[in-house]
């Protein structure tokens, strides 16, 4: 009975006009959910046994990806709570803890997830050296590798500053005087562009919300998806 | 690829589970128990209270900028049902203002947007303002009532006068303090025996134990050098100096001198010094002890300073006694003769530092005498100590605890600071005032107060502008040089050690007044401060009494006056009969001792100002605790023109 | 090799499609002429995937459920805590400020490091797979000994022991197979680590107990503070 009524479901014109094949059971339909699928039309439908070994990638760059995207959702509902201003941030963090459903998971979700992804991206770049993988033809794959370790680290950084309280505070004030070493005065105009003032206050606040939740992420995106069509391309999964 | 559906099967469910757990744990958050369980105890309850809805609740005090969620738990606030209720549903107890305008945390302290017992009351790691203990409540009064005498504060009121009197503006910065007078050490080695200086430096309150100048725990070496270099200042403010003891009136023989003291220990008794001046700690609380002041002065001194106390002394609160060449001596002799400390041995002789001076200044200048004293024109350094206009505001992880094993909390750093200054670090400077534990923890209640949080200024109380008031020409000169201001007020300016002048002439008539001055007598004579003798002259007396006949006046209490000398006997009736007066107050030498004495109220007062506090004492005298009788017109009358037939 | 191309040749051309490839120098990477056994994406890869994805989340969960993203109190300007952090990943190079001068530990440092990594698949020395020792031993060795004890004193000079004593280590094991002289085992094995192989791993030691050291081990001033004397 019911398996009937699933085979009716998946025969309809509605499922067909969504799934253009029948259920993944023979190699061809198999074939084609990868290719038809938007989301893993990136895989080739068949991949090499070997570079599919979890002891081979151990799914470094997969798990990349994967905190990215647990981080985009988190960010999103902890945007619907947050107000980059002075003291409202640091209230907004308070009121996450005490009221809103889930909003101390949602917190250390995101802040967990975070610091987990600079470190996978670190151990991705290493796992990419030591299986050689960055040689010809992927050279230029490395450089934006090495660029999305830099993105992911901005992205950290950035968002360090946004509950506002001593430990952030702090950080990006000793982050951004590192900056300031820059010799020909260029440290100086970096952290003040980056601060929007010679010190740690609202301007900075903003600008590192406006940093961690568009400028950087789209920047981000759009390496990414250079990232891994090039890893297609190349030969890759 | 079976395996590999079960696996993905397997971890699908685990993360479903694993997600559940979040809105679980936050839907069995401990507030929720909190509002069954009040929901229950008010149910078994014989008043009807209104159950609550259950979910977070919050006072957001609009004009403070604060959310408090404590109301979340605190449910029974309003209840008188729940006075006696278990925390926390009891009730709150009556305060002046209304919570839901003002939320929790503006007195409470505490973490208001917290909704966990352990968050809100605040002793957490990261939140430096945990909630009040009890002591220290009135702390929080003090945020916005920055007048000096809060009424209902008392705790906070007193800790302000402390601080006041203390001085601490001498080192802190404070808001709403004014600098206390205190002597010029200009002159100070013609005034003292280097003997007494060292010791007194060493340990001020050893010599009179209420002193204000605190203790510094200066060594042996510090209190020689400091004394040396004082000792070198011998010369009187304005370049004054000391005028020697008239010679044809110097003592010669014993008898001459015993009839000498004699006539000074007289006058002193007269003059009532001990209204001022405690002996051993017994009598006034004004002035300094004279108990032991012969170790401490020259006769010379005390002579030059008795006949013209403002010239040794600038803005000394010491009335210049209208005494003879030979009472000044007189008194002086007897003051040298008495008020000995036969205990004072001399110390061994020492041969100063030949840096004395400069190693003294350095002294004088490390410990900031200048704060408080006087001395050769030098500057006040500005605040030595650290600024407490935000003391309120501190951050726990500001302060440096030290060794000391107190819970860390600001109220405990402040009261053991002021019990002892140096607890927390030897070398620190504060030296220490020997307050009580009442006290000290009253001088924290007012600094704790002292805050910068955002407090619109509308909410705010602030003290009073001072009085101007300034008595100019013949009067003006008596008040400055008899310290009028010093025991009295007048016209909101002055202490209040003996009574308000300001409606005095409204109160008293002219005639009583005159004799007053000549032979002052206590109307209430269990009082330690009387009125001393000042030994005015008879112009001098006329000048003050016209002066007050003028102004310390209120026209009010003169007018609509009705007094019919056929009424005295009803009057005495209502007295001794319908009202009992005479429970309180003395006539015909019978009665009570509450109230000043009545037998020659006649000549005393003013019949209007019977009358009118007779109407309603407290409309005079807010403070006074005779009961308002809600007398008619007719017995106010009565008893006025009784009281008046007293002579 | 002597042939210039080579073309990759499966037993079953349903299974793998042909593929050629052209070979135009020497040290391009090697072809290996194999046949490779091939898998469908769906649901060997997919489900992999999804597996591993799920693990992530389960595992990110339970973190979050008992561990509490830190939050102090409210930022003070005035009030600098001692010592004042950086995020964790930026302590490998707030410990190398503490030994070098500003413009060295905080931007020639980190700068040099960023080139370096960016810089790696273009450099001949990264893209060789011959052991470090393969070539000109005695030349091999005087140039490892040289830059050794150069980058050693260099070390010495500012005091940065704690990068010192991971060099010295890299640099004895580096010469381990030039004293032995084994092919097997893991002398062997390590005979065999290419030159950039030797230069990675050395960057990563440094940077691990560079940021180690900063999370863990260092306390009010800066000092060297153990980690159960508390941590900062």
């Amino acid at each position: 009975m019911i398996k009937r009524m699933f085979e009716r479901l998946f025969q309809s014109q509605v499922w067909r006009s969504m799934f253009r094949h029948g259920l993944p059971e023979s190699n061809r339909t198999r074939a084609e959910t990868v290719f038809y699928n938007f989301f893993l039309h990136v895989h080739p439908t068949k991949v090499r046994k070997r570079s599919i070994r979890f002891t081979y990638t151990w799914g470094l760059g997969g798990l990349s990806l994967g905190l990215f995207i647990v981080l985009t959702a988190t960010g999103a509902l902890l945007m619907l709570y947050y107000r980059p201003s002075v003291p409202q941030a640091y209230w907004d963090m308070k009121d996450l803890q005490f009221v809103v459903s889930s909003g101390q998971y949602l917190r250390n979700m995101h802040r967990w997830a975070a610091h987990a992804m600079v470190a996978v991206v670190f151990l991705h770049m290493l796992r990419v050296f030591y299986t050689g993988s960055y040689r010809s033809p992927k050279e230029f794959n490395w450089v934006i590798g090495v660029f999305l370790l830099v993105m992911t680290i901005l992205l950290s950084y950035t968002g360090y500053l946004l509950p506002w309280d001593q430990l952030s505070f702090w950080g990006i004030s000793v982050g951004t005087n590192m900056v300031r070493a820059v010799p020909f005065g260029m440290g100086e105009t970096i952290s003040f562009l980056l601060l929007g003032g010679n010190v740690v206050g609202e301007n900075a606040l903003i600008r590192f919300y406006v940093l961690h939740c568009f400028i950087v992420p789209v920047a981000a995106v759009i390496l990414m998806g250079i990232h891994f069509w090039r890893v297609r391309k190349d030969g890759g999964v | 690829m079976n395996t590999g559906r079960t696996y993905f099967a397997i971890w699908s469910v685990a993360l479903l589970v694993v997600l559940a757990i979040s809105p679980l744990k936050d839907f069995f958050r401990e507030w929720r128990w909190y509002q069954y369980e009040y929901n229950s105890l008010t149910s078994e309850l014989p008043q009807r209270i209104k159950p609550a809805d259950i979910g977070i609740k919050q006072i957001w005090a609009r004009q403070l900028d604060r959310v408090d969620r404590c109301v979340t738990c605190h449910l029974g606030l309003k209840e008188k049902a729940l006075s006696e209720s278990r925390q926390p549903f009891r009730a709150h107890p009556q305060i002046h203002h209304e919570y839901e305008e003002f939320g929790c945390t503006i007195c409470h302290e505490g973490q208001g947007p917290a909704t966990t017992f352990e968050e809100s009351v605040g002793r957490v790691e990261y939140w430096d303002k945990p909630i009040f203990p009890k002591d220290y409540m009135e702390a929080s009064c003090g945020r916005c009532h920055k007048e000096p005498n809060v009424p209902q504060a008392p705790i906070l009121t007193m800790g302000r006068k402390i601080i006041e009197e203390s001085n601490c503006i001498g080192c802190h910065k404070l808001e709403g303090f004014d600098r206390q007078w205190v002597p010029s050490l200009d002159g100070i080695g013609s005034k003292v025996n280097r003997n007494w200086l060292v010791r007194w430096l060493k340990n001020p309150k050893s010599y009179f134990a209420k002193t204000r100048m605190p203790n510094f725990f200066l060594s042996d070496e510090e209190a020689h050098l400091l004394a040396d270099f004082l000792m070198t200042f011998t010369s009187f403010p304005s370049n004054a100096h000391l005028e020697p003891i008239p010679e044809h009136l110097g003592a010669v023989s014993t008898s001459a001198r015993d009839k000498l003291v004699e006539l000074g220990s007289t006058r002193f008794r007269e003059a009532r010094c001990i209204s001022c001046h405690p002996i051993n700690g017994k009598g006034g609380y004004v002035a300094t002890d004279l108990g032991k002041v012969a170790s401490k002065v020259s006769p010379q001194w005390l002579y030059n300073y008795l006949k013209s106390p403002k010239r040794l002394q600038p803005g000394v609160e010491m009335p210049r006694y209208r005494l003879k060449e030979n009472e000044l001596v007189a008194v002086a002799a007897y003051i040298g003769s008495e008020f000995v400390d036969y205990e004072m041995e001399e110390l061994p002789a020492q041969t100063p530092d030949p840096a004395y001076y400069e190693k003294g200044l350095a002294l004088y200048k490390k410990y900031n005498c200048s704060g408080c004293h006087e001395l050769g024109g030098m500057k006040k350094a500005e605040e030595m100590g650290p600024d407490l206009t935000t003391v309120g505001d501190k951050k726990l992880y500001e302060i440096d605890f030290g060794n000391v094993s107190i819970e860390h909390t600001l109220p405990l750093y402040l009261f053991t600071k002021l019990k002892d200054p140096r607890a927390f670090l030897a070398s620190m400077k504060m030296p220490k005032y020997e307050f009580t534990d009442e006290e000290s923890r009253a001088v924290a209640v007012a600094l704790l107060g002292n805050t910068r949080d955002a407090i619109p200024v509308e909410l705010k109380v602030f003290p009073k502008p001072p009085s101007t008031y300034s008595p100019q020409g013949e009067f003006g000169k008596l008040v400055d040089d008899l310290a009028c201001f010093g025991c009295h007020t007048m016209f909101g300016r002055g202490r209040l050690v003996g009574t308000d002048l300001t409606r005095e002439s409204s109160q008293a008539q002219s005639e009583w007044i005159k004799t007053y001055f000549k032979i002052p007598y206590s109307l209430r004579p269990i009082l330690t401060e009387r009125m001393p003798n000042l030994f005015l002259a008879e112009s001098e007396i006329q000048v003050i009494v016209d002066y007050m006949e003028r102004v310390f006046i209120v026209d009010s209490l003169a007018q609509g006056i009705h007094i019919v000398q056929t009424k005295v006997s009803e009057g005495r009736n209502l007295f001794f009969e319908k009202y009992g007066c005479q429970a309180c107050h003395q006539v015909y030498l019978k009665g009570g001792y509450v109230g000043p004495a009545l037998d020659k109220v006649g000549s005393r007062l003013k019949p209007g100002w019977i009358i009118h506090w007779l109407k309603n004492p407290q409309a005079l005298n807010p403070e006074s605790i005779e009961p308002n009788n809600n007398m008619t017109i007719a017995e106010v009358e009565a008893i006025t023109a009784f009281l008046m037939s007293l002579k | 090799m002597q042939k210039d191309f080579s073309a990759e040749v499966a037993s079953d051309a349903k299974k793998v499609p042909r593929r050629i490839a052209f070979i135009k120098a020497r040290t391009a990477a090697r072809v290996k002429e194999s046949d490779e056994e091939m898998a469908m994406t769906f649901p060997s890869l997919v489900v992999k995937e999804i597996i591993a994805f799920e693990i992530m989340v389960i595992v990110l969960t339970l973190v979050s459920l008992f561990v509490d993203a830190p939050l102090e109190w409210i930022a003070n300007a005035e009030h600098t805590p001692n010592p004042a952090k950086a995020p964790w990943y930026f302590l490998g190079l707030q410990e190398l400020l503490h030994y070098f001068p500003p413009v060295v530990g905080g931007v020639i440092l980190p700068m040099l490091a960023v080139v370096a990594l960016v810089v790696i698949p273009y450099f001949r020395v990264n893209v060789k797979r011959e052991g470090l020792w393969k070539d000109d031993i005695r030349h091999t060795f005087v140039v490892l000994v040289t830059v050794g004890s150069l980058l050693s004193f260099i070390l010495l000079l500012f005091e940065v022991y704690v990068m010192l004593v991971p060099t010295l280590v890299i640099i004895g094991c580096m010469l381990i197979p030039y004293i032995s002289r084994k092919e097997t085992g893991s002398i062997g094995w390590l005979g065999s680590r290419s030159l950039s192989w030797w230069i990675m791993t050395w960057f990563v030691t440094i940077a691990v107990i560079l940021t180690a050291v900063g999370t863990l081990f260092r306390g009010p001033e800066w000092s060297w503070t153990w980690p159960w004397e508390g941590l900062y």
